[in-house]
């Protein structure tokens, strides 16, 4: 099969606006993120399959043949030269060379998480012979389910004819790209099918809300900046924490004066002092991340990455440092930072960057790289919260190694078990015992349920921890 | 053989057949009875059931257009222990040992740990109780562990192969389903909280 535009060919921009202007450009860029078609022309290299649809014709016909022979039927032994006719031509057909354009359009191709996008998908015969029997399968993005319409057709299209296959997706975060078309064409009589694939680059990207407004509770490791983590340390602050015998130049304001009236004792009221944390999110997204109970549930490194985001935003507006790593099969590092250019770089990674992706990817890292990789990076004074469904020992030994080297470390563990079978139930239990043992070690683990939301299992978790 | 005794007789009668259209009077000497017809229909007949046959058994072919309506195929948590139990579901011969005695040690490891939380012990005192059978009341669940390595014997084997003995993945249902309770009654997966 040869390609006009080939397959992964560059994809044709629709007819784009007659202005040379900034305005005129960005139009034109949007126009190509919605459309993109392609052309793919068979060079008669392509798999030919016989379908085997008429070996039970054969059978009737040589029945009718048997049975007219026998019965000395005239009638029955010319029915069967008809059906031995029709068997000629099967044989003798051969599956036809189409030349198709394909084109696709999608309604938004940066929609919101949640939002319906439309895909329209138009294959039109370039060729100058009809095509009798035309089957196209749309290459739906792994990640997205179809909610409307289907993605697939079967129609004949004579020369300058075009089908549409009209269907609706719904958007998760991420960048998802379209796969091939598969369009296979058949014979008349079916017998025969050629398979051709067309390409055309779609994508649909969709970025994180990044809106959690909930307080993360947080670990005391903080740096020596006013923040707003208490710590075991008097000072300035608005929790009282102790009181001290009074020091010459101590503020009237924090002189104890009931225990003066009392005892006549001078002494110093101190507060527990509130400082800033500079804290890492890490993903767990190697391989063993990529497991679900259930298929209507999003998989454990997306719900990972989608909690990134949102423990992300949360701190952030609570004033804390936030850095981002990942474990996963491209390296990612985002030094600890603030304000709205690190909130938006930030957005934009956990929507495009390849690590974050929503589709499985054809390799991993292990969990040994990912913590030597990420330790030799982390600030001495960096809290690490550790995203992780904990299906296997390596998210535990992630964590415990963090924990060894100082930096206080939150596990937030999206739960991706069920326990319909007797190995989803083993499976369940290995998690519970790991997040135990983590517990066991001081971790701070929350466990965070399908269908709960993160910061209702954040909450639940820091009473917990409170206690 | 067959192939080659029929393209033998598909030869031969293409060739009288042309004989005929040269020679049109060779045909009078050909014998038309009925016999002759009923032999051509029953042939026609019989390789007709035999094409029958292998049609009702073929598939119809075609290219493989995976499922663009449904999101990516990705396993549960646990899909390595349904690997080894289906392997061992498979598979009741002698070779299967292997199989049973990885299940049954990575059981172990999980009741270890699930009984020493619950009796608040050591993982050798719970080891003990395994051994014992005393940490749970149902008798397969704890039957499961007592005996050690001899319930992988031959003989056992042997056993649940003439069907005097309970299905090893039977068996291993009943000890999951029991760990299970014991871990939930310890409030272990009661609640997330916990």
């Amino acid at each position: 099969m040869t390609a006009a535009a080939g397959e992964g060919a560059t994809p044709t921009p629709e007819a784009s606006p007659d202005v040379g202007d900034a305005a005129g450009t960005a139009g034109t860029h949007e126009e190509r993120a919605r459309s993109a078609s392609t052309t793919v022309e068979s060079d008669g290299e392509e798999e030919i399959v016989e379908t085997g649809r008429w070996t039970g014709i054969s059978a009737l016909v040589l029945f009718a043949a048997g049975v007219g022979v026998a019965a000395n039927s005239p009638g029955l032994l010319l029915a069967s030269l008809l059906g031995v006719a029709f068997l000629g031509h099967a044989r003798l057909s051969r599956a036809p060379s189409p030349t198709l354009s394909v084109r696709r359009v999608v309604d938004d191709p940066r929609p919101d998480p949640g939002d319906v996008v439309g895909v329209r998908l138009t294959v039109t015969n370039e060729g100058d012979a009809t095509l009798p029997d035309v089957r196209i399968v749309d290459g739906v993005p792994t990640e997205l389910a179809v909610v409307e319409g289907s993605p697939r057709c079967g129609t004949a299209l004579r020369p300058g004819d075009s089908a549409t296959v009209e269907y609706a997706v719904e958007a998760t975060r991420g960048t998802h790209e379209f796969g091939a078309t598969t369009l296979l064409a058949r014979s008349l009589s079916g017998a025969h099918e050629r398979s051709l694939t067309a390409s055309v680059d779609t994508a649909l990207t969709t970025h994180p809300p990044l809106a959690m407004d909930k307080l993360v509770p947080l670990r005391g490791l903080t740096t020596p900046y006013t923040g707003r983590v208490p710590t075991d340390t008097g000072g300035e602050g608005v929790e009282f924490f102790a009181t001290r015998e009074y020091r010459r130049g101590d503020a009237l304001a924090r002189v104890d004066w009931n225990r003066l009236a009392r005892d006549g004792e001078l002494s110093t009221l101190e507060f527990r002092e509130e400082r800033l944390a500079t804290v890492v999110l890490v993903p767990d997204l190697r391989l063993r991340s990529y497991v679900r109970g259930d298929e209507d549930d999003p998989h454990a490194a997306d719900r990972a990455v989608t909690a990134t985001g949102e423990l992300f935003s949360a701190l952030l507006e609570s004033g804390d440092r936030v850095g981002l790593a990942a474990i996963a099969h491209e390296d990612i590092w985002l030094p600890p930072g603030t304000g709205n250019d690190h909130r938006a770089r930030v957005r934009d990674l956990l929507a495009t960057h390849p690590a974050f992706g929503a589709e499985r990817p054809e390799t991993g890292a292990s969990s040994v790289w990912g913590f030597r990789t990420i330790a030799s990076r982390l600030p001495a004074d960096a809290q690490v919260v550790l995203l992780s469904p904990l299906v296997d020992d390596g998210g535990l030994e992630m964590a415990r190694r963090f924990d060894a080297r100082g930096h206080d470390v939150t596990v937030v563990s999206p739960d991706p078990t069920t326990d319909g079978t007797v190995s989803e139930r083993v499976g369940q239990l290995r998690r519970s015992l790991r997040l135990v043992q983590l517990r066991e070690a001081g971790v701070h683990v929350a466990d965070w349920g399908p269908d709960e939301r993160l910061a209702a299992a954040l909450e639940r978790a820091g009473r917990r921890w409170s206690t | 053989m067959n192939r080659r005794l029929l393209a033998g007789v598909g030869v031969a009668v293409a060739l009288a057949g042309f004989a005929l259209l040269l020679v049109p009077g060779f045909a009078a000497s050909l014998t038309t009875g009925r016999s002759v017809l009923y032999g051509v229909g029953a042939l026609s007949f019989l390789y007709a059931l035999s094409v029958a046959d292998d049609r009702s058994r073929a598939e119809i072919e075609g290219h493989d257009t995976d499922e663009p309506e449904t999101v990516q195929s990705l396993p549960a948590p646990g899909v390595a222990f349904r690997e080894r139990m289906d392997h061992v579901r498979r598979r009741s011969d002698f070779r299967s040992q292997r199989l049973h005695q990885s299940v049954t040690e990575e059981l172990e490891e999980i009741a270890v740990a699930v009984v020493s939380r619950r009796e608040g012990c050591s993982p050798a005192e719970a080891r003990r109780m395994l051994e014992r059978g005393t940490w749970t009341d149902d008798p397969v669940a704890a039957e499961f562990f007592t005996t050690g390595g001899l319930r992988m014997s031959t003989r056992e084997l042997l056993r649940e192969v003439a069907g005097r003995r309970r299905p090893f993945a039977e068996e291993v249902d009943r000890v999951v389903d029991e760990l299970v309770a014991v871990w939930e009654a310890s409030d272990g997966l009661g609640g997330r909280s916990s």
